[in-house]
């Protein structure tokens, strides 16, 4: 190896500076990859608060749904008239539904 | 570069680019813009793909940063991405070698003197003769008088060991004396 061919190469091949272009050609690309597990990390975040909105929304929507509670359930008119009577201050009720065969009842057990 | 590990402040700038501080990234850059362009620009030959290869060893080199485990010297891990760097863009695309490009210099300082011009012009043979060379050897030749990097360290950087750096290094300059005898 010679001295001469050494010195050439040390001569020739000296460091230079680097364009102040190539900041703005690797600025001008996109952000910088984040860690996988950060991308993971935030995947699994998301996952769960939209998990979480669902069933809430899901518990939501049954609640709606769900026929309206029942005050008071009888099946014969006597307790539902003494029901009226007390939770709400009326004395005359009259019943008019499908099992109530005529207006005045069947005069034995429905006469209101 | 051989002491693995890291100095107290490089630590705490590879963290700060971890999670994904753009100062930091820019500090980074600043710290070794020279020597990934210097090396890319010495085998290339070329200023246009010397900085597509820069900016290519720089996006590696952000975004994987979290793999860096600390096992090498971070600067023997910069230069193994822009060796790589270099060596992808040799295999994807080649291109006519710019041999005028030290005529073209030459020309455009016309007031040298005699002495400048020849040692243009000498220096111009010197580069266009390394171009000649194969990728392995003009790698170890640039890291060697671009960087001045030690035989252990090239070997570190290319993955091989240091009798083939010193091999490579030999067959480069005979190789490059061939090619200049008749200068």
């Amino acid at each position: 190896m010679s001295d001469w061919m050494d010195l050439q190469l040390a001569h020739s091949l000296t460091p230079v500076k680097a364009p102040d272009a190539l900041w703005s050609r690797i600025n001008g690309m996109p952000e910088p990859a984040r860690p996988r597990w950060q991308h993971s990390f935030r995947r699994g975040t998301l996952s769960a608060v939209a998990a979480a909105v669902l069933v809430l929304l899901v518990r939501a929507t049954a609640v709606e749904l769900r026929p309206p509670h029942d005050d008071f359930v009888a099946n014969s008119p006597v307790p539902a008239k003494k029901w009226l009577a007390h939770e709400a201050p009326v004395q005359k009720v009259r019943l008019e539904v499908s099992s109530v065969p005529s207006e005045n009842g069947c005069k034995n057990c429905h006469t209101l | 570069m051989t002491q693995a590990g890291l100095e107290t402040g490089e630590r705490e700038l590879i963290e700060a680019c971890r999670r994904g501080e753009r100062d930091a990234f820019r500090v980074l850059f600043e710290a070794y813009k020279d020597k990934v362009y210097s090396i890319a620009l010495r085998f290339s030959a070329d200023e246009s793909l010397a900085m597509d290869i820069a900016q290519d060893t720089f996006l590696k080199l952000f975004s994987s940063l979290p793999q860096y485990r600390g096992d090498s010297a971070f600067s023997t891990w910069i230069y193994r991405l822009v060796v790589n760097a270099c060596l992808d863009h040799k295999r994807r695309a080649w291109r006519v070698a710019p041999l005028a490009e030290g005529l073209i210099a030459m020309l455009r300082s016309p007031g040298d003197s005699l002495n400048a011009l020849l040692e243009s012009e000498m220096r111009s043979r010197v580069r266009a003769a390394v171009e000649t060379l194969s990728p392995d050897m003009r790698m170890v030749v640039v890291l060697r008088y671009t960087e001045g990097l030690s035989y252990e360290e090239i070997a570190e950087v290319m993955g091989c060991s240091e009798g083939t750096v010193a091999s490579r290094l030999n067959r480069a300059h005979k190789a490059l004396e061939r090619k200049l005898s008749h200068v």
